[in-house]
């Protein structure tokens, strides 16, 4: 895992890479690498946009379609359809000349959760024919207008469905813990709790010096919040502390969490930023008997959700 | 429903040789590397063994069911303190024949049935079956009767366990040998719903990204079965010489009397028809058999099988609606002197009628109000006419 | 590090975590108000969250009915199996490969059947009934049949005791589940299906005839298996299809389906096209509308239950204060309102009253005068106190988890303002802010937070704020009812009294399926009309929110589609331009409607 400040992104790179993909979003986070990122870099770059989002991330679809002009191919998916997204995944792969692995750089920024976990499983099956690398830029702040008690990203939770390929195992005679990654978004989490009533509940929470935020970094504020709120259903909480900056430590918590529950059907659920969820995939992934699964939300604050930061994370898969 | 194609089923001259032309290569994976053509022709070959033991099979069956049944009878006997009693009662065990010999349920039988499903399935009006549904059938057809193998009793349950023994190979998707077991079991006997056995099945399923109509598909089964109870199905050997058990004598007569069956046009009611043509001679009007407990002659069985046959077209319709409309049964009974002149026709047409006022099971005078001679009437005026001689 | 939290007798559990004991303990008898539901026979229990569906169905389980009976399984007239079905393995990602493509159906059902299979067995053997090597011959006798039933490879067992037989089967049906998930998984990333290979199960050929063997072995009566299927709108609508069809098949004697659901259960269709009927196929409770519908004694029927529920809790925690006395009423408020009560019995006995009996108009009139009083002089209706036991069971709206979840946080704030940690009683002003509290959050920040920005596929945003307005206008206008000199000024409901468009019925569904509202019916009193029609609700939740009187009686008011419209639109113009008409009106109980109370006319009328 390399950090460096976004100005130096290129630098950071030492490779030329077939191809770049990234997501659009309403979040302006989704524009702060390509607009750094040299074009000589990539022959061609995949945008995935969200047929059914909103006008600020049809906006900022183009603007990322115009960023890198010829060598952009804009796919327009339906984000609550994890077969589509699978699927045309996998056929963008298959695209590439079978001559050589196909190295792909991957700004996952604002994928949704669901996605890049989807995304991660690919490649881990295809690891055969693409090399991945993944670059996360940070926010210097979520829900900036608000004070911290009174922040929020996402609301509602409708259902919940397991993620395509984490499908786990889980045996109706065993009991369920629900393990969630928990960050700014306390009240989807509370909704998810709510909607699931598993029989234990684990609280993984990011340390304040391993925050990816410029600012906040006590967010641990914000899980107190939930704890409290959650007491309310549950006699005992396990709560477990996780760098949310390292994916590699992360999978190592986390497979020692599951290692301590093994007469339980654990359920992962990740809410964190996207380098926490990167080591979510990675615990699961020779855990097959682990299910992740994935709450969409009902709305989203678009209008305040948060300001880029400076920081830009590389991750090589 | 099939893609537009060149080949129809009417224009390959039946369903095993569209599915031999059509050959669609996109099935192998799915049948371990056969055709949908190649996977039929082995389930086929796989069964004819077993098809031509059914017969036989239904046989051995209903003597070991006999057997165990005089054991367990002797031995109670074998208590009784008086012998009078006990002389009386071993005569009265024998009293009957309960040997099964059942009519041809062999590969004669299935070869009839997909003759009568081709004339239907090529008679469609539109969206015709596909290659696969074609496959599905066929292989339904295949399997129908070989429950009997194992004994008439519950016969279409069994069915299951020798298709998937015999053919699990050759079909290794367990989803869509349920779906053929569902077709073929569906043609007779009971469910939960009675005798409703098609309404039990999924309007359409999806096998393999294919959409398969598989109450239509039951319905065709069914039906065709129905039509394909004719002459071929005697064992005319065996009534020649006599050998048949008394239960069994009725079914092998009915099958002999019906001579011919055909899916004909109705031009007037611009849809289609069957015609069943019976012939008899006057010798058999005097036969009479035991059903039930009570005497019952020939003529009355075939206008209670006729009704059978109405009251499953009428089932069956339910389903092959609307991609084919067969509207009524016409019968004739033709009935034939010693030097096979004709002396009598009996002609009666069975159909929906306009306001449905009773029930659609019993005798066909009373229930249908159509005025034919009933057995026993019809014997009367023959005898009255000096055509039969009255040696009763 | 663990948090602990149980020192709350109001605390929620779930019910599937309860033990038998701790079960047998906290269950109130409801069986009396459903009782189709302890006898064989199909059933679906409708509820919102929280009335006590989970808990019904845990209290039949076997091990709470040995316990309760003090009878062996093999004696128990029914053996219930909980089948808890928000369980995200039915909601598996790649299943929707399969939709439409491959075996979709018959493979759902072998999933269902499958869990259904693991969970008796697991019920069986956690249910304790089989110790001491209970049945022995009989269980060992019935592996057989388990075998060849389920097609399974004959095995010589090395079961030494049932438990172990149990166990055995187990350990094989958790094997066919296996390779069914494995069969799943494999369609993740593959557009090519590949064959299935492995078993498959379904209801009519495989569950029902194992389950009736097995009640042949392990029970003395041939008792009715009850399989307890809770929160079923989980299901898909391949799901919820295959479900019906099951209901749909004539078992209810050997398998009887009791199926709880909140009111957005799929469809009711069956996967061969038909449709499940009540009563023919299956009986439907809707457990809301027993305890709120017109009938003289549900309000009392309620009232018990919530007494006997939260007595059973307080007991268990040593408390032994009377419900009244632990939630204590306002004192002062209550003091002020008796003097009112005083006076309208005093103007009955100098004829001056208008209802039929002496305590009728004190009855009606007094509280709502007191509101009256407190926002015509100093404009603070906010100090109404919603507070003592009465007042919080009518507030709860006829779901007890609404009542223990607002005790819950009664007793925490109480309990963090007492000295050495022990509660004695809950402050008034502590209950009342509480309420006021919830009604705030579940209609501001719910509902504020769904109108602000919509998702595709949640409601849309336009909707979302057109029930707000509609609920805005409606509680503006109970309130104007409230201040006004009506005879009947107690008003919680609205029936249309003409033709609803399909516009305002969206808005009032989605209110039902929030929780917003519940639904009823009652009888059409225009002259010459006869049937019934359809009576909304509001949830007494919202009560704080417009200083509505959420107790006693209350009536409803016939309302034209037009001003629900108009509502819609612009709620405070309509609370402004509605006239509130001084009518002699029936006097109504909470659940008795009788006569309507019309709104008609435009006069003006100041809104508070």
């Amino acid at each position: 895992m390399k950090r460096t400040n976004i100005r130096y992104l290129n630098s950071s790179l030492t490779d030329d890479y077939d191809v770049f993909v990234c997501s659009s979003s309403f979040e302006n986070r989704c524009l702060v690498a390509p607009q750094k990122l040299y074009k000589k870099h990539f022959d061609k770059v995949i945008i995935f946009h969200n047929k059914q989002g909103s006008e600020k991330n049809h906006q900022n679809a183009e603007e990322l379609h115009r960023i890198f002009g010829k060598k952009a191919h804009l796919l327009a998916l339906d984000y609550s359809n994890p077969i589509e997204i699978a699927d045309t995944m996998l056929s963008e792969i298959k695209r590439q000349p079978s001559r050589k692995k196909a190295k792909i750089l991957a700004d996952i920024t604002t994928f949704t959760h669901e996605m890049l976990m989807i995304f991660l499983k690919i490649v881990a099956v295809k690891k055969n024919q693409v090399t991945v690398t993944c670059i996360y830029t940070n926010a210097e702040d979520y829900c900036p207008s608000c004070n911290v008690a009174q922040k929020w990203l996402s609301r509602g939770c409708e259902e919940v469905h397991s993620i395509l390929g984490y499908s786990g195992l889980l045996f109706p005679s065993q009991k369920n813990r629900l393990v969630i990654i928990v960050g700014y978004e306390h009240n989807r989490a509370a909704d998810v709790i709510s909607a699931l009533e598993p029989s234990f509940l684990t609280l993984v929470y990011g340390t304040p010096d391993n925050a990816t935020t410029d600012k906040n970094k006590d967010a641990n504020k914000l899980y107190l919040e939930l704890v409290k709120e959650m007491s309310f259903d549950f006699p005992s909480i396990e709560c477990v502390e996780i760098p949310c900056d390292n994916p590699d430590m992360t999978a190592d918590v986390l497979c020692k969490l599951y290692n301590t529950h093994v007469d339980e059907n654990i359920i992962v659920i990740p809410m964190n930023n996207k380098l926490s969820t990167i080591g979510v995939a990675k615990s699961i992934m020779s855990m097959d008997h682990i299910q992740a699964c994935y709450a969409p939300a009902v709305i989203y604050n678009e209008s305040d959700y948060s300001t880029p930061g400076s920081s830009c994370y590389i991750y090589e898969l | 429903m099939a893609k537009s194609a060149k080949k129809t089923i009417q224009s390959c001259g039946g369903m095993v040789q569209y599915l031999a032309e059509t050959n669609n290569p996109t099935w192998k994976k799915y049948h371990n590397d056969r055709t949908c053509n190649e996977a039929y022709q082995e389930i086929k070959k796989n069964l004819k063994q077993i098809h031509e033991t059914v017969i036989s099979g239904a046989m051995s069956d209903s003597i070991h069911t006999a057997l165990t049944s005089y054991k367990e009878q002797l031995e109670s006997i074998s208590l009784e303190d008086d012998s009078e009693t006990r002389t009386r009662r071993v005569q009265e065990l024998f009293t009957s024949d309960p040997v099964v010999f059942l009519n041809d349920h062999g590969p004669d039988h299935i070869e009839k049935v997909i003759e009568r499903a081709n004339a239907i399935v090529s008679r469609f009006k539109n969206d015709p079956l596909s290659e696969f549904e074609v496959f599905l059938l066929l292989s339904a057809i295949q399997i129908h009767d070989i429950g009997n193998v194992l004994g008439r009793a519950g016969h279409e349950k069994k069915l299951g366990e020798i298709f998937d023994s015999n053919c699990c190979s050759i079909i290794p998707d367990v989803p869509e040998r349920r779906v053929i077991k569902n077709i073929a079991m569906a043609h007779g006997g009971k469910s939960i719903l009675g005798k409703d056995t098609i309404s039990l099945l999924s309007t359409s399923e999806h096998i393999f990204n294919s959409l398969v109509r598989t109450r239509l598909l039951a319905a065709i089964l069914r039906f065709a079965d129905e039509l394909a109870d004719d002459s071929s199905r005697a064992n005319r050997a065996a009534i020649n010489l006599g050998i048949l058990s008394t239960d069994s004598r009725i079914y092998h007569d009915y099958s002999r009397a019906l001579h011919t069956v055909n899916l004909v046009e109705d031009l007037m009611n611009n849809d289609l028809k069957v015609s069943l043509v019976y012939e008899l001679e006057t010798e058999a009007l005097k036969d009479t058999y035991q059903v039930g407990g009570c005497d019952k002659f020939l003529l009355d069985e075939i206008y209670d099988r006729t009704l059978k046959m109405e009251v499953e077209r009428r089932y069956c319709m339910k389903f092959m609606h609307p991609y084919i409309s067969i509207g009524r049964i016409d019968v004739s009974i033709n009935i034939y002197g010693k030097t096979s002149e004709r002396i009598q026709t009996i002609s009666y047409t069975l159909e929906d009628v306009s306001y449905p006022e009773t029930p659609m099971a019993g005798q066909i005078k009373a229930g249908w109000k159509i005025d034919v001679p009933s057995g026993e009437e019809l014997l009367k005026t023959m005898i009255k006419r000096g055509v039969i001689n009255d040696d009763k | 590090m663990m948090i602990n939290e149980n020192s709350n007798p109001f605390r929620i559990t779930t019910p599937e975590d309860l033990t038998a004991d701790e079960t047998v303990s906290l269950f109130v008898d409801v069986f009396t108000d459903f009782s189709q539901i302890v006898d064989p026979g199909h059933v679906i229990l409708k509820g919102p969250r929280g009335v006590g569906k989970s808990m019904m169905f845990r209290y039949l389980q076997a091990d709470c009915q040995c316990l309760k009976t003090g009878k062996s399984i093999s004696d128990l007239p029914f053996i219930a199996i909980y089948i808890p079905l928000k369980n995200t393995n039915f909601s598996l990602a790649e299943l929707r490969r399969l939709e439409n493509k491959h075996a979709s159906t018959v493979l759902n059902e072998h999933l269902m059947v499958s869990h259904i299979l693991i969970r008796v067995l697991d019920n069986l053997i956690s249910s304790n009934g089989f110790d001491n090597n209970a049945q022995y011959d009989e269980i060992k006798a019935f592996y057989r049949d388990f075998e060849d039933i389920l097609g399974l490879m004959q095995q010589e067992s090395t079961a030494d005791n049932s438990n172990d037989y149990l166990r055995l089967m187990l350990k094989q049906v958790k094997k066919v589940y296996n390779e069914t998930i494995s069969y799943i998984k494999r369609c993740s990333f593959s557009s090519e299906i590949p064959p299935y290979t492995g078993k498959l199960y379904d209801y009519i050929d495989y569950l029902v005839p194992l389950l009736e063997s097995l009640s042949n072995t392990v029970s003395n009566q041939k008792a009715t298996f009850y399989l307890l299927l809770d929160d079923a709108h989980f299901l898909s609508e391949t799901q919820t299809r295959i479900l019906n069809s099951w209901v749909a098949t004539r078992t209810s004697r050997r398998i009887s389906l009791k199926i709880s659901t909140q009111y957005n259960y799929k469809t009711y269709y069956t996967t061969n096209g038909a449709t499940i009927d009540t009563p023919h196929d299956y009986v439907e409770i809707d457990i809301a509308t027993v305890y709120t519908e017109g009938q003289k004694t549900s309000k009392a029927t309620y009232y018990r239950r919530i007494s006997d529920i939260v007595r059973k809790r307080m007991d268990i925690y040593g408390i032994s204060t009377p419900l009244e006395d632990f939630f204590p009423c306002d004192e002062k408020q209550e003091q002020k309102i008796k003097e009112i009560e005083k006076w309208y019995i005093q103007q009955f006995d100098e004829g001056k009253g208008h209802g039929s009996n002496r305590t009728d108009d004190a009855r009606r009139y007094a509280r709502p005068d007191f509101i009256k009083g407190l926002s015509g002089k100093s404009k603070s209706s906010s100090t109404y106190s919603y507070s003592g036991f009465d007042q919080l069971v009518n507030i709860s709206s006829g779901v007890v988890r609404y009542f223990l979840q607002q005790a819950h946080t009664m007793y925490a704030k109480a309990q963090a303002l007492s000295e050495n940690g022990t509660v004695e009683y809950i402050d008034p002003s502590i209950q009342s802010a509480v309420v006021r509290e919830e009604a705030n959050r579940f209609l501001f920040n719910e509902l504020e937070a769904l109108e602000q920005a919509g998702h595709d596929e949640a409601y849309p945003k336009e909707d979302i704020k057109r029930l707000s307005n509609l609920i805005q206008g409606l509680g503006g206008l109970f309130r104007k009812v409230l201040l006004s000199d009506r005879s009947e000024r107690r008003v919680f409901s609205i029936a249309i009294s003409d033709t609803p468009t399909e516009d305002v019925l969206r808005i009032l569904d989605i209110g039902l399926q929030l929780g917003y509202f519940h639904r009823s019916t009652i009888g059409r009193k225009e002259s010459g009309s006869i049937g019934r029609t359809r009576l909304y609700v509001l949830n007494r939740r919202l009560a704080p929110i417009w200083n509505l009187d959420p107790n006693g009686f209350a009536g409803y008011l016939f309302i034209k589609n037009q001003v629900l419209k108009d509502a819609i639109q612009q709620p405070f113009r309509t609370i402004r331009e509605t006239a509130v008409e001084n009518n002699d009106c029936i006097q109504l109980s909470l659940f008795d409607m009788a006569s309507p109370v019309a709104i008609e006319g435009a006069d003006e009328n100041e809104a508070n």
